[in-house]
């Protein structure tokens, strides 16, 4: 059992933890997943020199919006020039070009693919149907280097 | 011996600063099979789906690539992921991507399996599933992670729940507490 479960555990506790873990019962890792976490090594360096919009707290608090509302969060880059809301629910993923000169929102899915939005006039994008998995967004500024966020599950 | 074969014995951060080298793929496959089951584990004690537990080591594993030059602290890797897998599960449960429903029998053991050198009955099992499902979230997280094999070091525990590990002895005690007081009289 864990670690935590040394030292100042009664042996009667440790015995009751035993016997939950069997009630459980066992929670193998997924087949395939280890494969899969390998492919990733297949993203390391990509993008890594552009800046990363880093994420702030969320618009909403949850529970405001009642249950199953999606919950927008803003990402802005360190020197605030670049910002995006970002709200993510089952199957459609939506934002919103707050400031920067952003002409194209590419999603990148960590199992690879990508897809590609422009912006309607007030910056705002939409990607349907997205397959499950890790993604992350690349906003693209023309001539200027892109900007990324941090990759986040869907 | 393969060159993975020799990686295993590697500290962690060893396999980091090869990551950057030729030998960066037998590096990472070592990285992802020592630490994957263990966050796995993590996700999972928010009571959240298979499918999208995974989603969730994946992301830590994503995010380590995006900054491995930059993690401080090679030494408390395992921890580091465990608190990126809480950061992304708790958002989760915000976005409501995730209710976090227990569904005991997610992992039932198959009935048909003779019990365990009669060290724990089914009828235990059952009192035991049953007492578990009547705990409160933080008790059934904890306990979870009590539970996961291979084992939780006490630090990744303590990511998991965004707790300092000082906490965590009090804690245990509580839930174990609430969870004898909830099995039928003459349980043990």
């Amino acid at each position: 059992m864990s670690d935590v479960s040394d030292a100042d555990m009664t042996a009667e506790d440790a015995q009751l933890v035993a016997d939950l873990a069997r009630a459980l019962g066992p929670d193998p890792l997924p087949p395939g997943l280890l494969d899969r976490a390998e492919g990733l090594l297949a993203w390391m360096g990509v993008d890594e020199e552009l800046a990363v919009l880093m994420e702030e707290t969320a618009v909403e608090p949850a529970g405001t919006r009642g249950p199953g509302a999606a919950t927008a969060t803003t990402y802005q880059v360190a020197d605030g020039s670049v910002a995006l809301e970002l709200s993510v629910e089952p199957g459609l993923l939506r934002g919103q070009v707050l400031s920067g000169a952003v002409n194209r929102v590419v999603i990148e899915l960590s199992g690879g693919g990508t897809r590609a939005s422009a912006l309607d006039e007030l910056g705002q994008f939409a990607f349907h149907g997205l397959s499950r998995g890790p993604a992350r967004l690349r906003l693209e500024r023309g001539s200027a280097l892109p900007v990324v966020t941090d990759w986040f599950v869907q | 011996m393969t060159a993975s074969g020799r990686l295993d014995t590697a500290t962690d951060a060893e396999l980091l600063a090869l990551l950057r080298g030729p030998e960066q793929s037998p590096a990472w496959s070592v990285l992802v099979a020592r630490h994957s089951p263990r966050l796995y584990s993590v996700a999972r004690s928010f009571a959240i789906d298979a499918a999208t537990a995974e989603d969730l080591v994946q992301t830590a594993w994503l995010r380590l690539l995006e900054r491995a030059d930059q993690l401080r602290d090679a030494s408390s890797l395992g921890p580091w992921l465990s608190t990126i897998v809480r950061n992304e599960a708790r958002k989760l449960v915000t976005r409501r991507r995730v209710v976090p429903t227990d569904s005991i029998f997610d992992h039932r053991p198959d009935p048909a399996e003779p019990s365990d050198s009669g060290l724990v009955t089914r009828e235990r099992a059952a009192a035991l599933r049953t007492a578990f499902a009547r705990l409160g979230d933080d008790c059934r997280q904890l306990l979870r992670l009590l539970c996961a094999d291979p084992p939780l070091s006490y630090d990744e525990v303590a990511a998991a729940v965004g707790r300092p590990r000082g906490s965590l002895g009090p804690t245990r005690r509580r839930c174990l507490d609430q969870l004898h007081a909830l099995l039928p009289a003459g349980f043990s």
